[in-house]
C-alpha cells in the first residue's frame, strides 16, 4: 500500500488542505498484463463491438426485459430461469458450461443451502485453459477461477407474484415531470413498455421513447426524455444485464482465459437475501463465519453500483434481526390482555428514538439502523394479531461501532415485550404473556482492507487507465454493504466496480425506483474494462498463442477446510 | 328483568356506535444506509400507536403491516384500529385517531429535522397519513 498526501484545493488558492488519500502501486507485471491483453486483435473487437448501437440495445432489451421479472430476495427463481434459458438458446453457450441448476443446486460448492432455501445462482463458465498445462494445482479436484458477478434479486415487490402475474410494468413518464406520490399514481401512468408472448420487448412508439440515451436528467429533460420505473431498474439489474453481455460477448469470440472465468447473475444481495448467493459460492457459513470456498476463486469483481468511477475495496459489516412477538390465540378485539401487536411497536419506537453517534456528529464513523419491516399477522373477524414480526438493520464500516449500535437495539426486543406484559401485571412465561422468538439473525461480516496494493485494486486501476475509463486520483476508501462482503471475509481480493450507466435515477429499494438509461458507448467501455479486468486476473490467451499468464496465484483463500450442507 | 333487558340494551348500542379505521403513514423509503436520515414509516406507524394507546386506550389495533425487506428504510405502514369497546361516536373516534396518527407523524418527521414541503430527491420528504372509516 501507498499512502500519498493528494493536495486538495478547498477554495481558490487562498486555502487548502492535505487529504490523505490511497493510491495502489501498481507493479510492472500488471501493467503488462493489461496492455498484452488489450492489445490483442480479438479484444480489440470486443471492445468495438461493446461500443456499438447493436450493443447498446442488447444491454437496454435485456435489461427491460429481464428487470420486469419479480424477483424479490430469495425467491428468484424466475429470473434465473429466464437467463438460464438465455444462456443456452440466445448467447450461444454451451450446456456443459453452465454451472448453476434450476431449483437452486451448484455442483461443487462447499455449501448448498442458506437459511434452509435453495439458491438460485445463475452461473456460467467461460473455460480456461489451465488444467491443460503441465503441473496444473487444483483444490480438492477444483481449478483456479475468477468471478465476475452482479446480483439478481430486487427488494421490490418484497414477495413474489403469483405464477400468472409474474412480471412488474414498465412505466414511462416525461423526465421533466415531478415523481410519482403514491403507488396509484405509478399505476395510473397510461405509457408502459410492451412485451410479446415470448417475453420479448416490442419495439413500439412507447420503446421509441423510452429508448433514447441522455448524458444527465438535464440533458433528458431538455430533450423531451423519459423516466423508467420499475423496481431493480439501478439495484442493480443495469449493472446485471451488462454483465450478462460478458458471458454472451466473450462466448461468441471463444476466448480462451487461463483459469476459468465465471460469470454470475447472484441471488440474495438484498434484505433478508443475506448474501445467500456469495455465501452458496464461497461455502460461507454463517453459523462459523467461516468459507471453505471449495470452488477455488482466486478472484472476486462485482459490479452492483451506477456511480461511473467507484470502485467499493471496504465492506460496511452490519447485523440483522428478525424478532417475532407471540401472543396467545383467540384474544378477543379490546381484551384486557398483553398483546403481541403492541410489544414489536413498543420495541419499534424505542429503536427509532436511538442516536448513533454519526446522528449525532456527521465526522463519526457512519453508524445507521433501521427498521425495514414490521408486519402482524391477520386477525380473525373480532380478534387480534396473533403474532407481529419485526426486522432491524445496523451498520458501520467498523466492527466496534456496529456492536455499540448492536448494544442499543438488542435489549429493546426484550424490553418492550417486558414492558408489554407489566402493564397487565403479567411476568415472561405466565399463559397469558406475550412471548418472544429470534426468527432469523444475519450478520455481513465488516471488512477493511489493510493493504490497497492487493492485485484485485491493482488490476481494478490499471484497467482504467489502459481503457481509458473512470480514471480516479486516489481509491474511495468509504465502505459499503455488498456481495463482496463475503470474499472479503474468507480472504479472496474482491473489488465493486459500477458498469450499467444510467443517465439519472432515484427510488433505490423502493416502489418508484427509476432511472434514465446513459452514455451507452462509455458502458460499452466499462463492460470492456470488467472484461479485462477478469481477464488480468485469470489470465488469457492471445490470438497468436501466447499466454498472458493470471495476475493470482492459483489456490484461492479459505478460512475453514470444512464443507457445508 | 325489565331493567336488566334495557342495561343489555345500552351496552349493546354503545358497541354499535363503534367503527374500524384504517391508517395508511407513507414516507420516502430508500436505502437503509445510502438514504439514512430519510424518515420511515414503519418508526412513524409505531410512534403513532404508542399515541393512540394513551389517546384512546379502549381502541385496539390490529393487521399491521410496514416496509419491503430488512435492509430499506420503510416507506409505508398501514393498520387497521378496532373501537369495538369503545364509547364516543364515530366522529371523535376519527378525530383522537388522526390526532394520534398526527403525533406519531410528527413524532418521526421531527426526529429526522424534516419539516413540511422538504423534498428528498423530488420527493416528499415527510411522513404523510390518512385515516379513514372502513366498516362498523
Amino acid at each position: 500500500m501507498q499512502l500519498k498526501f493528494l493536495a486538495v484545493l478547498v477554495s481558490s488558492a487562498v486555502c487548502s488542505s492535505l487529504a490523505l488519500a490511497a493510491v495502489p502501486n501498481v507493479s510492472e507485471a500488471t501493467k503488462a498484463s493489461a496492455e498484452a491483453i488489450n492489445s490483442d486483435p480479438v479484444m480489440q473487437k470486443i471492445k468495438k463491438e461493446l461500443e456499438t448501437p447493436e450493443a447498446q440495445k442488447w444491454r437496454f432489451n435485456t435489461h427491460m426485459e429481464v428487470v420486469r421479472i419479480a424477483s424479490p430476495s430469495r425467491s428468484e427463481l424466475r429470473r434465473q430461469e429466464e437467463l438460464m434459458r438465455r444462456f443456452v438458446q440466445e448467447w450461444g453457450i454451451d450446456e456443459k458450461n453452465v454451472m448453476s441448476r434450476v431449483g437452486g443446486n451448484l455442483p461443487g460448492a462447499g455449501l448448498q443451502k442458506v437459511d434452509g432455501l435453495p439458491v438460485y445462482n445463475a452461473c456460467v463458465r467461460i473455460p480456461g485453459t489451465y488444467s491443460q498445462t503441465a503441473g496444473a494445482q487444483t483444490y480438492a479436484g477444483q481449478g483456479p477461477k475468477v468471478l465476475l458477478e452482479g446480483h439478481i434479486d430486487t427488494v421490490n415487490p418484497p414477495v413474489l407474484p403469483p405464477k400468472d402475474k409474474p412480471y412488474m410494468p414498465i412505466k414511462l413518464q416525461k423526465a421533466d415531470s415531478p415523481l410519482v406520490k403514491t403507488p396509484q399514481e405509478l399505476a395510473a401512468i397510461p405509457d408502459e413498455l410492451h412485451f410479446d408472448k415470448n417475453g420479448k420487448i416490442i419495439e413500439d412508439e412507447n420503446y421509441q421513447k423510452a429508448y433514447k440515451r441522455y448524458a444527465s436528467l438535464d440533458d433528458a429533460i431538455v430533450k423531451g426524455g423519459y423516466r423508467l420505473y420499475v423496481p431493480g431498474y439501478n439495484d442493480a439489474m443495469i449493472n446485471t444485464a451488462a454483465v450478462m453481455q460478458i458471458a454472451q460477448i466473450l462466448t461468441k469470440y471463444k476466448v480462451k482465459p487461463v483459469y476459468d472465468l465465471w460469470v454470475c447473475g447472484t441471488a440474495g444481495e438484498e434484505g433478508k437475501g443475506n448474501l445467500a448467493g456469495m455465501k452458496q459460492l464461497y461455502g460461507y457459513s454463517q453459523d462459523t463465519g467461516k468459507g471453505n470456498n471449495a470452488l477455488n476463486f482466486v478472484a472476486n469483481i462485482s459490479a452492483d453500483s451506477t456511480r461511473p468511477g467507484s470502485g467499493a475495496v471496504n465492506y460496511l459489516g452490519s447485523y440483522r434481526f428478525e424478532i417475532k412477538y407471540i401472543e396467545p390465540k383467540g384474544v378477543k378485539a379490546g381484551a384486557q390482555q398483553p398483546s403481541a401487536l403492541m410489544a414489536m411497536n413498543r420495541a419499534v419506537a424505542a429503536i427509532a428514538d436511538l442516536k448513533t453517534p454519526y446522528d449525532l456528529d456527521k465526522k463519526a464513523e457512519r453508524t445507521t439502523y433501521t427498521v425495514g419491516v414490521g408486519e402482524c399477522t391477520k386477525a380473525p373477524e373480532g380478534g387480534r394479531s396473533e403474532e407481529c414480526t419485526l426486522m432491524v438493520d445496523m451498520r458501520s464500516p467498523t466492527p466496534e461501532p456496529l456492536l455499540a449500535i448492536r448494544s442499543k437495539i438488542e435489549p429493546k426486543f426484550q424490553e418492550a415485550m417486558d414492558a408489554e406484559n407489566a402493564k397487565f401485571g403479567l411476568k415472561k412465561g405466565d399463559p397469558k404473556a406475550v412471548k418472544m422468538e429470534l426468527v432469523w439473525f444475519g450478520d455481513r461480516p465488516a471488512h477493511r482492507r489493510t493493504n490497497y496494493d492487493d492485485p484485485v485494486v491493482q488490476i481494478h486501476w490499471q484497467a482504467a487507465d489502459t481503457v481509458g475509463i473512470d480514471q480516479r486520483k486516489a481509491l474511495a476508501e468509504g465502505a459499503s454493504s455488498l456481495n463482496d462482503n463475503v470474499p472479503a471475509a474468507v480472504g479472496v481480493p474482491t473489488i465493486n466496480i459500477n458498469v450499467g450507466t444510467p443517465a439519472a435515477g432515484g427510488g433505490g429499494h423502493t416502489w418508484y425506483e427509476w432511472g434514465i438509461p446513459g452514455d451507452g458507448k462509455a458502458e460499452g467501455n466499462r463492460v470492456y474494462r470488467m472484461i479485462l479486468m477478469g481477464l488480468m486476473a485469470a489470465g488469457y490467451n492471445t490470438a497468436d498463442g501466447k499466454v498472458v499468464k493470471p495476475l493470482l496465484d492459483p489456490m484461492g483463500k479459505r478460512t475453514t477446510e470444512e464443507v457445508y450442507k | 328483568m325489565k331493567k336488566l333487558l334495557l342495561i343489555g340494551l345500552f351496552g349493546l348500542c354503545s358497541v354499535a356506535n363503534a367503527a374500524v379505521f384504517e391508517v395508511e403513514m407513507t414516507g420516502p423509503g430508500g436505502h437503509s444506509n445510502g438514504n439514512y436520515g430519510n424518515v420511515n414509516a414503519v418508526h412513524a406507524g409505531a410512534r403513532a400507536i404508542l399515541a393512540l394507546e394513551k389517546a384512546l386506550p379502549c381502541a385496539s389495533a390490529y393487521n399491521f403491516k410496514g416496509g419491503a425487506t430488512v435492509n430499506a428504510i420503510a416507506g409505508d405502514t398501514r393498520f387497521l384500529v378496532n373501537t369495538g369497546v369503545c364509547k364516543e361516536d364515530a366522529a371523535a373516534l376519527q378525530e383522537k385517531i388522526t390526532a394520534a396518527v398526527k403525533q406519531g407523524a410528527d413524532e418521526e418527521n421531527a426526529f429526522r429535522s424534516v419539516k413540511a414541503g422538504d423534498l428528498v430527491k423530488g420527493f416528499p420528504a415527510e411522513i404523510r397519513f390518512s385515516v379513514k372509516q372502513v366498516g362498523k
